[in-house]
């Protein structure tokens, strides 16, 4: 089983993701994060990895159930990088994502579906965070 | 904001490092929060067919997440520019993480924190590296005299 490269520089539609304050400290709970910057409730800003909830949760899903892509359930989430922008990502703000198979590559035995995920705030366009997903999937590079 | 110490740092330092274990617990609640309802990570009988540890693993998010709480926890929650991971092992719940980070380079405006989490049986669960924001960041001082 491999995956179809013909994939490579994929784009697929993009998605809105509204930031709200419920999830984020849903969030922060479920990662113990517990330091006093998030003690005052009117003042929350979400971690960096709280992009995983739409950068990778959402876009991720949307790639692997892509039926011309030849995913299967052997796999592993390998690496996962954020760069953040300028600005931090708040309660109310609303992100719009876009997602790109940036390559798909086979090293030693396993295959590498590598994702390029950008997400902007709609009111500034300016990056709210990228990210990049690396899914290794077993034994199917031949 | 915050009202912790000054804090210094240099080359070589260690980040306050954080033990956590995985538990089927914080594993529900990741899964409900990030949306990721995978059973893998928190059905014994589902895991004992589809794991590799035969048991219920982490989200490999989660252990993400712990790893970028070693930054933010020391500087703030917008302090991360760049946070880069590789995952190389699965957390099995019930086990304990140790999450160090060490300064590994630093400039004026940035410093750069080399990642590494393990289990007690010293298997290496991740590293990575992070990109850790100290312009604006009045909290955080430099040693300099350290390198």
């Amino acid at each position: 089983m491999s995956l179809n490269r013909d994939l490579i520089a994929k784009r697929y539609p993009d998605f809105y993701y509204e930031v709200c304050r419920e999830k984020v400290q849903e969030f922060l709970f479920a990662i113990g994060d517990i330091a006093p910057h998030n003690d005052n409730q009117s003042d929350i800003v979400a971690p960096p990895t709280f992009a995983s909830c739409f950068a990778v949760t959402k876009a991720m899903k949307m790639v692997i159930e892509d039926p011309n892509l030849g995913s299967h359930n052997d796999r592993v989430h390998g690496s996962q990088s954020y760069i953040l922008g300028d600005r931090p990502i708040e309660p109310g703000h609303t992100l719009r994502c876009r997602t790109r198979i940036s390559n798909i590559y086979t090293r030693n035995s396993n295959e590498f579906l590598e994702v390029d995920v950008d997400c902007y705030f709609v009111d500034s366009r300016d990056l709210a965070v990228h990210s990049t997903s690396i899914i290794v999937y077993l034994g199917s590079g031949g | 904001m915050t009202t912790r110490d000054a804090q210094s740092i240099y080359i070589g330092c260690i980040l306050p490092r954080i033990q956590q274990q995985a538990a089927i617990a914080t594993s529900v609640a990741y899964a409900g929060a990030s949306r990721d309802l995978n059973p893998l990570h928190y059905d014994p009988e589902f895991a004992e067919v589809h794991s590799p540890t035969r048991t219920p693993i982490a989200h490999g998010m989660y252990t993400v997440a712990i790893a970028g709480r070693l930054i933010t926890d020391f500087a703030g929650p917008h302090s991360v520019l760049k946070l880069q991971t590789r995952l190389t092992s699965p957390w099995p719940l019930g086990t304990i993480a140790t999450f160090i980070g060490q300064i590994v380079d630093l400039s004026a405006d940035e410093a750069t924190v080399g990642i590494t989490a393990f289990l007690r049986s010293h298997t290496v669960i991740l590293r990575g590296k992070a990109v850790m924001n100290l312009r604006g960041n009045g909290d955080i001082s430099q040693e300099r005299w350290h390198q």
